[in-house]
């Protein structure tokens, strides 16, 4: 059923609205400002279908403003095609009336339309047209319960939701994914922890306990081993302090003997073989010293004579050092020279880079800088002067197309002023009615002025005569007055005889009447008054049709219409100048196209000359006196880097002739230089005055030589004879010595006399302390005999005496260590055994297993009710939850894509499931408001599917997109379009953003509440939707809807 | 005619005492510390009983088939203590006979390599062992061939290095090894595996094993005992615990007697009648019951009892049953309460009670609780199990995560009825 035409002569606010031809819309929305009458208008449609909500007229709600009675009509269309006319009105009380197509108008009252079948009005307003966004009425939701949701609550059941948050509430008191939860499973863990590291250093020190035991063992195996060692060694001390005295004395002696046998086995020297041997050796040594005095005398006079080589090269060279040498500070003036020259040179490459860098594209190169000095200047300049003065050309050109151009628009605007042909003649046919109207005026002018003149006459005349009554005014009185008596006859007895009496009096009244008003009509004759009237009447119809007012005067416009005329006789003089200007025009524009080729020319004959450079375009666009002058600056920079580089070279020359003359020079003498040779010029200089002096003592030292050498061979002779005397004495001492060495040899000769004396004296030593030195001699032997050493040497001795108290202390040591291992031991088994600590980690880790097992356990049956919960619901859960699942999942994009139903002791509550998580939120609050209302929505849609009248009842939503985002928006647009397909879904809105929306994307008609009176906003609106709607004049015409009149 | 008799005669039958898995200072689970420390000392207390029972029986030989110490924890004083207990025999001509278990191996860093023991303790390590036992007169009276562990983790047949029975004396062989089918092996490492076919091969008479803890006859031709270990460590070690003592004679099955040594008894109960236990005095006189039940099958008045009440099925007081703290409470009033009877420990824990339900009437109904009856019924289809397998789980297993959630899974119909229904109160 949907609402085809409704009129609301009066309901709340709405007074003479009216819209039709909605039925074949399946969405409509009525969009409206606050307080524009859209609550009312909701009310009103449900009115229509279900009558007024209150009998009472002063009771309603929605009474009109106006004081009027609510009442409207309305036009359904049915499923089937038929026609419903219903009218409502609320006076005294509800009346209705109801007709169709094919049957006669029935009485309605305020029943309900029979299309509505068993809905209620309750239901229909909770459904269907709701209120409220969220919610329904305990009526309407004990409805649902029953019709829709039966079967789903089981009084002795808990929800699965419930049931399995219960679950997990226990399951996470004894475990939870985080480590940051306080769970039984933490808590145990925690200890565990604990307990493991206890168990570690149990370990260790059962570890340590083991280890302790190898390690007293091994130290007591070494203690009795020191023991036997420290027994031993004080034995063997004792015996050698005993016997080594006599050992030692005995010993002692013999090996002195053997020791002066062994030195010298026959001593023939004489007993002062030293002092003999002392004055062979001064002799000797004083000859020595003579010889060699002379011999180095001789020595350095001959190496004075001789002088070196480099002392020759500087000598042979002389000529040319002192040359180099005057040269040098002129070089060291060319190289500085040289320097400067080099930075000028490259101080105006630095300029002539810079300024070319504003005229060329690039830098240039070697070739370029030939092809600028090469430029021939003079072609350039007159080439340049041409492109200059073809440059004006056509600037010229265009400031006479420019004012060929004015003069041609000024003759086109003056040929356009000109009227055409229709204006022509009805400027003519006005110049006739002036020129009437301006005669007629002069005629009235005329007339007045002879009325004028006729009245003041008139009036003149009548000061004089005495004024006389108009005869059909006198004859009227007379008429009158016989009437009168005749009338009065009656009264006198004449009544008998009204039959004549009254016809005759008739009679004389109406002539008298008739008298009177053929005076006031008649007129006084063709007088001037009449003919100034009716000339000014025709002045007047003239003034019409010219459209002038009465008090314009007719001669300006006579004069205008004149001018015009004038003008329009103008248009041969006017053409033949139209097309004269415009040929000068042509002319001019073919000029100036003239004038750009021909300055292009000459710009490309400058382009040409300079092809060889890169110039930059933009320098060749306009060529001119800046660019010579460019070029000219250019090539003096060019030209300036060429004798600077050419002195340069000069400069250069010099010094390179110089150096290498000082490179020979250092080649000869072979002399290292580091940098440049004339740098050696002063060391060469220093070296020659050392060669000239070397010079002057050879020649001194050469003279004094053969005396010298003469002398010299006389002292060689008396020492030879000295060292024969000596080495004699000295071979018979070296004999001595194994060496061979004659002082050695002396002193084991004196050594060996010393021994043999020494001897004697220690075996009677020994005889004399030791009386019983023979036996304590055997004993010794014997004792030898064993591999026994008696003969200790104090460092052995001390060693000994080291070793015993070595072994003493480390014997003590030893003691304490294994006093103190064994304290060790006993500390470490008296703590607490490895096997406890682990018997309380097993028992702990099973109490871990168990609480591990029973949440897991917990946590896996909440997910079997939730499974359970699910296929329940996928098996028997009922339509409308499932159409309504359906609706929020396309609604919100799948984000929330279940609604359930749980019905409890405490009444049925809703929940929504999110698409990325398995717990249940409950549609209420702190739900979001948008998310609660998107639910109720779409909850609506599938329960107005569900619970309908014997027609599909039209959806009445008011403003049902508060606090929706724009996607959801579009996603419920598209939701009502499908639904409107089935039903009329009429939406009430107050955004016309939303109303523009919803007829973009589903073609949804738009109605537009009138703005509620006094409403600024409002008017503001209607003006700029006026004005778009002016612009949309200008767009394709759309498809004309009907619109909403008032 | 009596074994001594025989002896006399000089066709003594070979008579000797078998056990396995002392594990002397493994650890005991047990919270408490007391309880433990007790334990420790009922451990060395039970060696004691073994070397005790060897003398009183006059035995040729003890044969320890593995895992006489736990070598991870052996204190220097277990040391002397073991060193000392076997002095006894061997001062006694009584033959010892070790093999070498997982946890006593002969891996030459190992404890046992270091173990000093007394002059006649045969040990079998890294290498098999075959003795010959006499008796007093210095004549054979059998043979023992012994494989032992060489490493803590030793997977391979052990038993075929074993050398072979010879002719004349009975022989028996000593092994510690798993028999893959024995009960509790689950629980064992499955180490020097063999089987009934392996026994027989050889031609021993008797086939002296350990590694399972579990005291089981494996094998009839010819015998194979597993005497279980010799100390309950554990729950899962329930039941009296002790040696073999058998008689080997020259012909016929041997005579295998089991002699009950440790004091100290590990045991799981389950209370009966719990659906009527209305609240926790009626439970705690359930667990009193049950324990009677118990005490009146031990001959051994002075044994010591470690008792575990494990609630399961429906209960009248399942709400109490399901808070930890009453159960907690409920033990160490047990605790006590059977103290005077030996009860060193008890506690009660909750596995799996449940309000006293009839499901059948909601099955097949069509509402939530009937759907997860259904549910609790499909759960042999992976697809629904994994359906149930929650995103994090608390003990994850590393091998097979279905088998674990399905073990979790038992009597889950009783307990998704009971998260369901409300309860109705009077």
């Amino acid at each position: 059923m949907r609402f085809d035409r409704f009129e609301i002569d009066a309901f709340g606010p709405l007074h003479g609205f009216r819209a039709e031809g909605l039925a074949g819309h399946p969405l409509l929305v009525v969009q409206g400002e606050n307080e524009s009458g859209k609550t009312s208008l909701r009310e009103f449609l449900a009115t229509l279908l279900y009558g007024f909500a209150t009998a009472d007229r002063d009771g309603f709600r929605h009474a009109p403003w106006s004081g009027a009675a609510p009442e409207g009509r309305a036009l359904l269309r049915l499923s089937d095609g038929r026609a419903l006319s219903v009218e409502r009105r609320l006076r005294d009380a509800p009346e209705g009336r109801l007709a169709s197509d094919d049957g006669a108008p029935s009485e309605l009252g305020n029943r309900p339309l029979p299309a509505t079948g068993t809905l209620a009005r309750e239901a229909f307003d909770d459904v269907h047209a709701p209120r409220a966004a969220e919610g329904l009425r305990d009526a309407t939701w004990a409805l649902v319960r029953e019709r829709l949701l039966g079967g789903q609550s089981v009084p002795h059941l808990r929800s699965a939701r419930e049931a399995a948050a219960a679950l997990e509430a226990r399951a996470a008191e004894l475990w939870q994914p985080g480590r940051r939860a306080r769970t039984r499973q933490r808590h145990l863990s925690v200890r565990l922890r604990r307990l493991s590291r206890l168990r570690d250093r149990a370990a260790a020190e059962l570890r340590r306990q083991t280890e302790l035991r190898t390690q007293v063992a091994a130290k007591a195996w070494h203690a009795t081993g020191m023991q036997e060692q420290l027994a031993e060694a004080r034995a063997r001390l004792l015996r050698a302090e005993r016997l080594l005295p006599v050992v030692r004395g005995l010993a002692a002696a013999a090996e002195l003997r053997r020791r002066a046998r062994a030195a010298v086995a026959q001593d023939g020297f004489p007993d002062d073989v030293r002092a003999r041997l002392a004055a062979l050796r001064a002799a000797t040594r004083a000859a020595d010293e003579r010889c060699a005095a002379l011999a180095a005398e001789v020595a350095g006079h001959e190496q004075r004579a001789a002088l070196s080589l480099q002392d020759q090269s500087l000598l042979a060279a002389e000529e040319e050092i002192r040359a180099l040498v005057g040269e040098a500070a002129v070089h060291h003036q060319d190289l500085v020279h040289a320097n400067d020259l080099t930075r000028e040179h490259d101080a105006q490459d630095a300029l002539f880079r810079e300024r070319g860098s504003a005229l060329f594209a690039r830098p240039l190169d070697t070739a370029g800088r030939d092809s600028l000095a090469r430029l021939g200047m003079v072609e350039l300049r007159a080439r340049v002067q041409a492109c200059e003065d073809a440059a004006r050309g056509p600037e010229l050109a265009r400031e006479e197309l420019r004012q060929s151009r004015e003069a041609l628009r000024a003759c086109e605007l003056d040929f356009e002023a000109i009227p055409s042909a229709d204006s022509e003649r009805r400027l003519r046919a006005r110049e006739d009615l002036l020129r009437q109207l301006q005669a007629r005026e002069d005629a009235l002018q005329a007339l007045r002025h002879a009325v004028e003149t006729a009245r003041a006459a008139r009036e003149a005349a009548q000061k004089q005569r005495v004024r006389k009554p108009s005869p059909a005014r006198s004859r009227a009185i007379g008429q009158f007055a016989a009437a009168g008596g005749t009338l009065a006859t009656l009264a006198f007895g004449a009544a008998s005889a009204w039959w004549l009496v009254v016809p005759v009096a008739g009679g004389l009244l109406f002539s008298g009447w008739r008298a009177l008003r053929v005076r006031a009509e008649a007129p006084d004759g063709p007088s001037d008054e009449s003919r100034a009237e009716a000339v000014r009447q025709e002045c007047l119809k003239l003034r019409e049709q010219l459209q002038l007012h009465e008090f314009e005067t007719v001669a300006s416009h006579l004069d205008k219409a004149q001018q015009s005329l004038a003008h329009v006789a103008q248009r041969p003089e006017l053409e033949r100048r139209l097309v004269q200007a415009r040929q000068r025009t042509e002319e001019c524009a073919r000029r100036v196209q003239q004038r750009e080729q021909e300055h292009d020319k000459a710009r490309a004959r400058v382009g040409e000359w300079l092809a060889a450079l890169p110039l930059l375009p933009a320098r060749l666009e306009q060529p001119g006196q800046d660019l010579l002058h460019d070029l000219d600056e250019l090539r003096a920079a060019l030209r300036e880097m060429t004798r600077l580089v050419g002195e340069r070279q000069a400069v250069a020359e010099r010094a390179r002739e110089r150096e290498a003359r000082a490179a020979r020079l250092a080649g000869t003498l072979e002399t290292v230089t580091l940098r440049s040779p004339m740098d050696a010029a002063a060391l060469w200089q220093e070296r020659l005055q050392l060669a000239l002096a070397a010079r002057r003592r050879a020649e001194e030292s050469g003279r004094v030589l053969p005396a010298l050498r003469e002398q010299a061979r006389e002292l060689e002779a008396a020492r030879n004879e000295s060292h024969s005397a000596q080495r004699a004495c000295e071979d018979a001492l070296a004999a001595l010595d194994t060496q061979r060495r004659p002082e050695a040899g002396l002193r084991v000769l004196e050594e060996s006399r010393a021994w043999l004396s020494e001897a004697d004296q220690a075996e009677a030593a020994v005889r004399c302390q030791f009386p019983d030195w023979a036996e304590r001699s055997a004993e010794a032997t014997q004792a030898s005999g064993h591999g026994e050493e008696l003969d200790l040497s104090t460092a052995q001795r001390v060693a000994l005496e080291d070793q015993i108290a070595a072994l003493q202390d480390g014997l003590s040591r030893l003691r304490e260590e294994l006093e103190a291992m064994g304290r060790e031991r006993a500390a470490l088994a008296a703590r607490r055994p490895l096997s406890d600590i682990d018997g309380e980690l097993v028992a702990l880790t099973d109490e871990r297993t168990r609480v591990e097992r029973r949440r897991d356990r917990l946590a896996a049956l909440a997910a079997l009710l939730r499974l359970a919960d699910e296929r329940w619901r996928q098996r028997w859960q009922a339509p409308l939850l499932a159409a309504a699942s359906t609706h929020l999942a396309a609604l919100t994009g799948g984000r929330w894509e279940r609604i359930s139903a749980e019905s409890g002791p405490d009444g049925t509550r809703l929940f929504l499931k999110p698409r990325d998580g398995e717990s249940l939120h409950e549609l209420a609050a702190p739900l979001s408001g948008a998310v609660r209302s998107q639910a109720w929505f779409a909850l609506r849609l599938s329960l107005a599917e569900q619970l309908d009248g014997d027609e599909p009842l039209p959806l009445l939503l008011d403003d049902p997109f508060a606090g929706w985002d724009a996607e959801r928006v579009r996603q419920a647009a598209g939701l009502l379009a499908a639904a409107g397909s089935r039903r009329q879904v009429i939406l009430l809105c107050g955004q016309p953003d939303v109303a523009e929306l919803l007829e973009a994307q589903v073609k949804a008609h738009v109605l537009r509440l009138p703005a509620p009176s006094g409403a600024p906003r409002a008017r503001r609106r209607d003006e700029s939707r006026k004005g778009r709607d002016e612009a949309r004049k200008d767009e394709p015409r759309r498809e004309e809807k009907p619109r909403a009149s008032v | 005619m009596t074994s001594h008799d025989a002896q006399r005669e000089g066709n003594a039958p070979f008579r000797f005492v078998h056990c396995s898995d002392v594990h002397l200072d493994a650890p005991f689970a047990c919270p408490d510390a007391d309880v433990r420390a007790r334990l420790a000392e009922e451990s060395g207390a039970t060696l004691r009983r073994l070397v005790d029972l060897c003398l009183a029986e006059q035995v040729h030989a003890l044969v320890v088939a593995g895992d006489l110490f736990d070598e991870e924890r052996l204190t220097l004083a277990t040391e002397e203590l073991v060193a000392a207990e076997l002095a006894r025999l061997s001062s006694a001509g009584i033959t010892v006979v070790l093999a070498c278990g997982n946890h006593d191996s002969a891996r030459p860093e190992g404890r046992m390599a270091a173990l000093a023991l007394p002059e006649g303790v045969l040990v079998a390590g890294a290498q098999p062992l075959l003795a010959e036992v006499r008796d007093g007169a210095g004549r054979v009276v059998g043979r023992i061939a012994a494989a032992g562990h060489a490493r803590a983790c030793e997977t391979q047949r052990l038993v075929d290095a074993l050398p072979p029975a010879g002719e004349g004396a009975p022989s028996v062989a000593v092994l510690h090894g798993f028999v893959e089918g024995s009960r509790g092996c689950e629980r064992h490492e499955p180490l020097a595996p063999c089987g009934p076919d392996d026994f027989a091969a050889l031609g021993h008479r008797y086939w002296a094993l350990g590694h399972v803890h579990e005291r089981q006859q494996v094998g009839r031709k010819p015998t194979a005992h597993y005497p279980g270990s010799l100390v309950a460590h554990g729950f899962a070690e329930c039941g009296p615990r002790g040696a073999l003592l058998v008689t080997l004679g020259a012909k016929g099955d041997p005579k295998v007697e089991f002699r009950p040594l440790c004091g100290a008894r590990f045991e799981t109960l389950a209370p009966a009648g719990l659906a009527q236990a209305g609240d926790l005095a009626a439970l705690r006189g359930a667990c009193t019951q049950a324990f009677e039940t118990l005490r009146a099958g031990e001959p051994r008045p002075e044994i010591q009892w470690l008792l575990r009440f494990s609630l399961s099925g429906p209960c009248g007081c399942a709400a109490e049953c399901q808070r930890e703290e009453l159960l907690d409470e409920l033990g160490e009033e047990l605790t006590v309460l059977l103290r005077p009877f030996g009860v060193l420990r008890a506690e009660v824990v909750d596995a799996g009670v449940t309000r006293p339900l009839d499901l059948a009437p909601h099955a097949g109904r069509p509402h939530l609780l009937g759907e997860a009856l259904a549910v609790a019924a499909a759960l042999d289809d992976d697809a629904v199990l994994d359906r149930l397998v929650p995103a994090a789980l608390a003990g994850a297993p590393a091998a097979d995560k279905r088998a674990y959630v399905r073990s979790l899974l038992k009597d889950i119909d009783r307990a998704a009825a009971e998260a369901l229904l409300r309860e109705v109160r009077p």
